[in-house]
């Protein structure tokens, strides 16, 4: 069995305000990874990034591969880590190249076209619906939440 | 043409709220142009701000975000490294935002921004003592 994170999180605006002021100080996180291969590969995007966390937060940006690497050897009992990822194909590639999470947090998947409206946060469109289905059939548990204190809602009562 | 454009990206409904109470002191304004983070993805609203920018084809282009470090403040930063005509200005309020709409016309561009952060920063103080 996997060790588990402190939160793992979909969000298409990766390192932001809900996440460093919402989430980070409530659950009192250690660390944070942003998982993407484009700003992995991306130096000033990364940077950028970085720049808004502060200095007690370590924080790592990997692509999927090194983010696997570190769930599946690195973590800890009770680990302080927050994980964020911007879709929910990115949680399958972890999940294939070996790390399946228990629970997933979505904080946030905006407007684009084609995408239909669920949450004021929450906007799908039909082969991510699909992603998010295959995702509950491996059992995880998936709860829309975008900020500690709101209202927490089953992705499962929604799609 | 213009010479400047001003947009004002925010989180919720700040940015509209920030500018039309401002100009309810400065008068209305030209050249404003106001972008929330409420639905949009990113990329839509970079998209959005681009063609608002080129349409504009103002000389510079100054953006006021809220939070540093947050969603709105990112796609600036993003943008500035594509258009060197950005000036981007984080933690907007309306002491801010009425130095620079009065000034607008009076200060070359470097003394409106320096101006502008400066009365910003000035307007933020503690009355009398704690």
């Amino acid at each position: 069995m996997n060790l588990d994170v402190q939160l793992f999180r979909i969000d298409d605006r990766l390192i932001h305000g809900q996440v460093m002021i919402g989430w980070a100080k409530y659950l009192k996180s250690e660390r944070i990874i942003l998982c993407d291969n484009e700003v992995y590969k991306n130096k000033w995007e990364a940077e950028l990034y970085l720049s808004c966390v502060p200095k007690e937060i370590e924080t790592f940006v990997f692509g999927t591969k090194q983010t696997t690497e570190y769930l599946l050897n690195k973590l800890l009992p009770n680990d302080k880590t927050i994980v964020l990822v911007k879709a929910p194909n990115v949680v399958i590639e972890i999940i294939d190249a070996g790390y399946l999470p228990r629970n997933i947090n979505i904080g946030g998947i905006h407007y684009i076209e084609k995408r239909k409206k669920y949450l004021p946060y929450l906007f799908l469109n039909d082969s991510e619906v699909k992603e998010i289905n295959y995702l509950l059939e491996k059992n995880i548990s998936i709860y829309c939440q975008d900020l500690p204190t709101s209202k927490l809602y089953y992705i499962k009562d929604l799609i | 043409m213009s010479l400047y454009a001003t947009i004002i990206l925010t989180h919720g409904d700040l940015g509209r709220s920030l500018v039309k109470t401002t100009e309810d002191i400065v008068g209305e304004q030209k050249n404003v142009f106001i972008f929330s983070n409420k639905k949009d993805s990113l990329s839509v609203l970079t998209k959005k701000i681009m063609t608002c920018i080129g349409k504009s084809s103002a000389e510079k282009i100054i953006l006021f975000t809220d939070l540093k470090g947050g969603s709105c403040w990112h796609i600036g930063a993003m943008l500035k490294t594509q258009n060197d005509n950005i000036t981007i200005i984080s933690g907007v309020n309306m002491p801010m935002l009425v130095t620079y709409f009065s000034n607008i016309y009076e200060l070359n561009f470097d003394e409106l921004i320096r101006k502008t952060v400066h009365d910003g920063c000035r307007g933020i103080e503690i009355a009398g003592e704690i």
